[in-house]
């Protein structure tokens, strides 16, 4: 016996020590396990300037200055290398891949400016094996990659886009993903290739065994594009429709000289052509005239102003519905597409072959800022004016230094972030705040003819500098509305102004608003001690001189100039930021757990307190019936304390944090009510307007959908698998099985089949003939679009419900069938015997002598559904703008994570915490009571009342 | 006398009487099967291979594919490179030509190189010279390469095994590189039936093997992203909740039931409060108070907060035993056994059908949790349990459906078969837990 204790108490301790120290197991077995992969550094790209010697040139320079960090210029060569990254961008690990074309590695190797990664290439390759293609035979770890982008390719590049954008723009150091081939990417529609080969087998495209065989000259391919424009035009004859543009030849190109290189002898050659360009997952379905381009920086305003003109055109549908259009904008405001145009690069080659380019384009002349660039780019034919006069005359300036801060964590990051606009810390909800489309490396080279091909992008830039103080990144100061970002979207989503010279001016007047009143706010806050370290502020800041600062802030931390005026920035702060640097944490007194044995004394003491006042028992009786009984309190202790520590104490502290203002890592502020006056104050200042549109009606949804859905469904499955059948042993399985799943890995599975355009549940309405239910019901404004069910905010909350009610549903009917399987059949029988139906039974007897339970379930199913959490945040995380944002998902977002960048706001989730807990609280009250009630009922013989349903 | 009438009557009259019974097995067997779908796309698609996984969402049934067969790699002649048997795959029609300078650069050869390597192709009969820089196909180049195959066979065979090479090379993966038919006919451009004709001619003559599953898709998971440790802090997490719940709910179900003390009806009324009072509501004191006792560094903070969920189960105890008679325990008491030695040893014994049921509803909380561990791991991603681990390993591997399910199943599968084992168990837990508690 003796020994079995001491056994007992050894497994005991060594699992304690075990939990206790399970970090560093776990990490130290993570280490061992993942040792073989490569750990991603940092890695530099950008994009080609369409000259592999100046992508060179710029490669070496910029290793030389950095050593330790390795560069991918994206060139032409290196599309298949681009897919490696790309791919394992995918895969969560970047790599520390350097690689200009297999030639240029190697002399760069031999130079000792790059080190090879052994065999790092290889295990990413055969990882993806279709990434890779050519291996050069005989030569062991020798690889050459494809000069075209395959078709996998492009097929990923489809199928991720958003993610893609998010992941890249995560990483932070993507200037554009996409493959920056010249004309040399030239591919054709397939399906029309095939089509037409089968029409016209004399036109030769077929092979002997009447296969349509692919283009793999140039020369083919000119007959391909004849043949399927000849295809084009019968089949659209035989329609009786008017001759269609698009022929189905697929041009690709980054660079207005690369298309005008490649389309227009191509133009000629092939006869009539026209354009798709590539645009599928732009323009499926809105006009396949349209096509498709990025430029790497165009400046904001020509952006908008062509955005704008597509919008007008019907190119791009408004509304967030539209998943393209989301695209459009998700790119455009992480700074990867910087600009969408058609008609401009049409109009290089020539308005004629492009109609629509070329009509309602305004009768008004344009003032454009160069002539010659105004002929360049067709800006007269596109109907864009630019303020010729404004731009003549440059504001005055105000004297005053502006303010830019950035976000970051620590003087490196800070550093890190002005240069690669990426703080390896900053989280991942980044990738959705709005960044206007202008980077840091434009203003590197705006004297570079390479990145400014055209004056009028230098003019645009120089407009967007001196008169909008717009910058790379916008300031950011909490809680300043609108942003940027945000005039940006209420201009471009505007109808009512018809001018868009005017929509143009009014944009900027409003950025410029933003601009001041953020720099008001970061002066006030700074006046009142509030600005946090963690957000460096450059006061010398001057809008004009962009380049000379940055110039400065590279050569601070070359010289290690950067961490001197960091400290002497940190000198002119309050003391208790003095401290704070890289990895600071939030410091709390460990000790604070004393206060659960401290509250358990006091409730001790009250208790003592009261026996002793009272009359009928005596003290000393009481306590030796206590030292009789001591063993009772050892049973007691360990529940208990979990009592206190897990609700009693948390309630008391989450009181004191909602009165107080967390701003992270400076200790708490007492501010009073202010946090519940946030939520309260309704139409004041500082009003948490989201809340009460947004998260509450939300979550109310919610619960009433999941409730009643759950009811209603479980009384028909409950009734149903109550029937006396004998296959209903095995059908309950069925239905029970999902009661043993955790909601958040069975809303994992659910994403997969609900998320993208592709989506299982699109394929399953598609076999259900049902392909255009999303218009039926309104949520596309075309029929034969697919819907992103989880991407739109009309259907997100909805997925949610169901996810939670399919969930939740096994729970319901096992109550509901014990409710039915403890109706007495005496009553059925009686009900019988009166000649009742099955109907009327149900009505009259089964609900009736339910209706107890009922309500329990209720209860339980409300309380279930008002604590759901997991659903809404794996399956949207909230959704854009609160969409499917409930309560809990919200207060988690607040307090643990930096939604728009800000820091996580402690103090107001906590109040906000508070109202949810009294809300839950009451619900369980209510649920507590009408058990209680049963129990009385049912138990007491001299309970009062009637029969228990009356 | 049963006429073909008389057949039809009873049929009618057998529906009559039945039919309802039909349509409620219909119903349910149709529902319960769609309600179902899920999991079975779960484990479906852990089982295809990538390409597969993501394109073909519709049918959880994993597609045929083809391998390499064993020493089927040997049927390329190995004096055939890669090279000229694309080459040779992409003239398809006799007659066609192609330039010396045109192979030299697609092949990356040398110019004599390459053109030896023509002229080796013009020596088997597969070329014709037309003049010394350019070459057409010839007629038999289209059809008979090497030992009857096609130059597409012999390419697909050569991918396969250079691919299974590098990955045993690399131990990058451990599939087996598997073409489907659509595969196939997508990279040689051929049409859908001719890639069926032209594999079915291989599998024919042994070089190709069938196969739909790739459970390697679990093993990748297990070891490559490590959820065997995962798993194990589950594990670990789980069982010490089940016995920390366990011990603390019965000790005070014991104590409320058996025992008279002075503070019971104090403590009853605290835990009362503790049943009223949200959980989901105050994570971020709670959070707050684990880490700055360093807590979440091991799993103690998330073990006791997960145990804290879990203590409103003392009144279920406490309900059975008093259901318990006492007569048991006052002979063990009359025995001489202390109030230890008769909890232990004569009460909780007796209690074994209340302990499983709380075991078992500890057991769900502490394996499907996800909103606690989720906190509790924000600085520790090494030590994340399932939950979490999956919700990650989906963000960080966008669109790879094929590790991520198998990575759910991982998670699902062991509770389902447990809910299979002890489903009636289960069933009444609940339905009791939830009157009762």
């Amino acid at each position: 016996m003796h020994r079995r204790q001491v056994a007992l108490l050894a497994v005991g301790i060594g699992t304690a020590v075990l939990l206790s120290r399970w970090g560093e197991v776990s990490h130290w077995a993570d280490a061992l396990v993942r040792q073989e992969r490569v750990r991603p550094k940092r890695v530099v790209y950008w994009t080609s300037s369409g000259s592999p010697e100046v992508d060179l040139k710029r490669a070496r320079e910029f290793m030389r200055e950095y050593p330790d960090t390795a560069v991918l210029p994206n060139f032409r060569e290196t599309g298949g290398l681009q897919d490696v990254l790309f791919a394992s961008f995918l895969s969560g690990s970047p790599p520390d891949v350097l690689g200009v074309s297999l030639s240029d590695i190697r002399e760069m190797v031999a130079a000792g400016m790059l080190r090879p990664l052994d065999g790092f290439l290889e295990r990413q390759l055969a990882r993806e094996p279709d990434f890779l293609t050519n291996r050069v035979d005989g030569e062991p770890g020798v690889y050459r990659f494809r000069a075209n982008p395959s078709d996998e390719y492009i097929r990923a590049m489809d199928r991720y886009p958003r993610r893609a954008a998010r992941l890249l723009h995560m990483h932070g150091k993507f200037l554009g993903f996409r493959n920056t081939h010249g004309i040399d990417t030239l591919t054709y529609n397939k399906r029309l290739f095939r089509l037409a080969a089968r029409m016209f087998p004399d036109e030769g495209l077929v092979d002997e065994h009447g296969e349509p065989v692919p283009p793999s000259t140039w020369s083919e391919l000119y007959r391909v594009a004849k043949v399927i424009t000849r295809y084009g035009r019968e089949a659209a004859a035989a329609k009786g429709e008017a001759d269609p543009l698009c022929y189905g030849l697929v041009v690709q190109g980054q660079r207005p000289y690369d298309l005008m290189r490649g389309i227009r002898p191509l133009a000629a050659r092939a006869g009539s052509m026209g354009f798709d360009f590539a645009g599928k997952r732009w323009v499926e379905g809105v006009d396949r005239r349209v096509g498709r381009f990025e430029y790497e920086h165009p400046g904001f305003l020509g952006a908008f102003a062509l955005l704008l003109k597509l919008k007008r055109e019907g190119c791009i549908l408004p509304g967030a519905e539209s998943r393209h259009y989301e695209d459009v904008r998700t790119e455009l405001a992480s700074g990867h597409a910087a600009m969408l145009i058609d008609g401009w690069h049409a109009a290089l080659i020539g308005a004629e072959r492009v109609p629509w380019a070329a009509k309602d384009l305004g009768s008004a002349p344009v003032p454009v800022p160069d002539a010659a660039a105004a002929e360049l780019l067709g800006l007269d034919r596109l109907g864009i004016r630019f303020p010729r006069e404004a731009n003549k005359q440059p504001r005055a300036p105000t004297g005053k230094p502006e303010c830019i801060t950035s976000l970051a964590r620590s003087p490196e990051a800070a550093w890190h972030w002005l240069l690669y606009r990426s703080d390896p810390q900053v989280v991942r909800s980044e990738a959705r705040r709005g960044v206007l489309p202008v980077t840091y490396e434009a203003a590197r080279h705006l004297d570079d003819p390479e990145w400014f091909p055209y004056p009028y992008q230098k003019q645009v830039w120089a407009v967007l500098v001196r008169h909008c103080q717009m910058w790379p990144e916008p300031p950011i100061h909490g809680q300043v509305r609108p942003t940027q970002a945000d005039v940006f979207r209420k201009y471009f989503y505007q109808t009512e102004l018809d001018d868009l010279g005017e929509i143009v001016r009014a944009a900027r007047r409003e950025v410029m608003a933003c601009s001041r009143a953020a720099n008001a706010d970061l002066a006030r806050r700074v006046r009142r001690g509030e600005v946090q370290p963690d957000f460096w502020t450059f006061p010398a800041w001057d809008p004009r001189r962009a380049r000379e600062f940055f110039d400065r802030q590279r050569a601070f931390a070359r010289e290690g100039e950067l961490a001197a005026r960091i400290e002497a920035l940190k000198r002119k702060l309050p003391p208790r930021y003095r401290t704070v640097g890289t990895g600071y944490e939030p410091q709390e007194s460990p000790w604070q757990f004393l206060w659960i044995p401290g509250l358990m004394l006091a409730v001790v003491c009250g208790y003592v307190a009261v026996v002793a006042l009272r009359p009928s028992r005596s003290l000393g009786a009481t306590a030796a019936r206590a030292r009789a009984g001591w063993e009772a309190y050892v049973f007691v202790v360990p529940a208990l304390l979990a009592l206190f520590a897990f609700v009693i104490y948390p309630a008391f502290y989450q009181l004191y944090l909602s009165l107080h203002r967390i701003p992270g890592i400076a200790p708490p502020k007492y501010v009073g009510w202010a946090n519940f006056r946030r939520i309260f104050a309704f139409g004041a200042e500082g009003w948490d307007a989201a809340f009460w549109a947004k998260v509450l009606p939300n979550t109310v949804v919610y619960m009433v959908v999941v409730t009643g859905g759950q009811i209603a469904i479980g009384l028909v499955l409950a009734s149903l698998l109550n029937l006396p059948l004998r296959a209903n042993r095995v059908y309950r399985v069925f239905y029970f099985v999902p009661l043993v799943t955790s909601l958040a890995i069975v809303s994992v599975i659910f994403l997969g089949l609900f998320s993208g355009t592709d989506s299982g549940l699109n394929q399953l309405l598609d076999a259900a003939g049902l392909r255009d239910l999303p218009y039926w019901l309104g949520l596309v404004d075309e029929p034969g679009r697919r819907l992103d069910w989880l991407g739109s905010s009309k259907t997100d909350l909805g997925c949610v419900v169901f996810v939670g009610m399919w969930h939740g549903l096994p729970y319901t009917v096992i109550l509901l069938l014990a409710g039915l399987q403890s109706v007495s059949p005496t009553l059925y029988d009686a009900a019988k015997v009166d000649g009742a139906g099955p109907w009327q039974r149900f009505w009259h007897v089964t609900i009736p002598e339910l209706l107890p339970i009922l309500i329990v379930i209720v209860f339980n199913a409300l309380i279930g559904a008002a604590r759901a959490f997991s659903a809404a945040y794996v399956l949207t995380e909230g959704g854009a703008d609160h969409s499917s944002e409930l309560v809990s998902t919200y207060i988690f977002k607040l307090g643990f994570t930096r939604p728009e960048g800000q820091e996580p706001d402690l103090g107001y989730a906590s109040a906000l915490g508070v109202v949810y807990a009294l809300l839950l609280g009451a619900l369980t009250a209510v649920n507590v009571w009408v058990i209680a009630r049963r129990w009385r009922r049912r138990q007491g013989p001299k309970a009062p009342g009637g029969p228990a349903n009356a | 006398m049963p006429d073909a009438r008389g057949h039809r009557r009873t049929a009618l009259a057998w529906l009559r009487y039945r039919g309802w019974t039909l349509a409620a097995h219909l119903v349910l067997l149709g529902f319960g099967l769609a309600n179902l779908y899920p999991f079975i796309w779960m484990l479906g698609t852990s089982l295809k291979a990538e390409e597969e996984a993501s394109l073909e969402r519709q049918s959880p049934v994993p597609q045929v594919k083809y391998s390499l067969a064993d020493g089927a790699g040997a049927a390329v002649p190995p004096d055939l490179s890669r090279a000229q048997l694309g080459l040779l795959a992409t003239l398809r029609k006799p007659g066609v030509a192609v330039s010396l300078e045109a192979y030299m650069h697609r092949s990356g050869r040398e110019l004599e190189a390459a053109r030896r390597e023509l002229e080796a192709l013009v020596a088997r009969g597969l070329l014709e010279r037309e003049d010394p820089a350019t070459y057409r196909l010839a007629a038999s180049g289209t059809r008979d390469v090497a030992g009857g195959l096609n130059a597409r066979q012999l390419l697909m065979l050569l991918s396969l095994d250079e691919e299974n090479q590098r990955r045993r090379e690399n131990r990058a993966t451990f599939a087996e590189d598997s073409w489907p038919v659509g595969a196939y006919a997508k990279k040689y451009r051929v049409s859908r039936e001719r890639a069926a004709e032209e594999i079915g001619q291989m599998v024919e003559r042994g070089l190709l093997v069938p196969g739909r599953a790739q459970p390697v898709n679990y093993w990748v998971v297990l070891k490559e992203e490590n959820f065997i440790l995962h798993f194990l802090t589950s594990l670990v997490v789980t069982v010490a909740v089940v016995f920390l719940t366990v011990l603390s709910t019965s000790m005070l179900g014991y104590a409320l039931a058996r025992m008279s003390f002075p503070g019971k009806m104090l403590v009853l009324g605290l835990m009362l409060a503790g049943a009223v009072a949200p959980r989901e509501a105050v994570i971020i004191p709670i959070f707050r108070l684990l880490k700055s006792m360093g807590a979440l560094e091991g799993l103690w903070g998330m073990v006791l907060w997960l145990t804290g969920v879990g203590i409103g189960n003392a009144f279920l105890m406490a309900g059975f035993f008093l259901t318990l008679p006492r007569e048991v325990e006052e002979a063990a008491a009359v025995d001489g056994a202390g109030a230890f030695r008769t909890f232990f040893d004569v009460a909780l014994p007796m209690a074994r059908p209340i302990v499983m049921t709380v075991g078992l509803f500890a057991f769900l909380t502490a394996w499907n949790n996800f909103l606690i561990p989720l906190l509790c791991t924000v600085s520790q991603p090494s030590m994340q349990p399932l939950a979490v681990a999956v919700y990650n390993f989906q963000r960080g591997h966008p669109g790879k459906w094929h590790q991520i399910n198998a990575a759910a199943a991982v998670m699902i599968v062991p509770v389902i078969l447990l809910f299979l084992v002890l489903q009636r168990h289960i069933v009444r837990s609940i339905a009791v837990g939830a009157v009762k508690a």
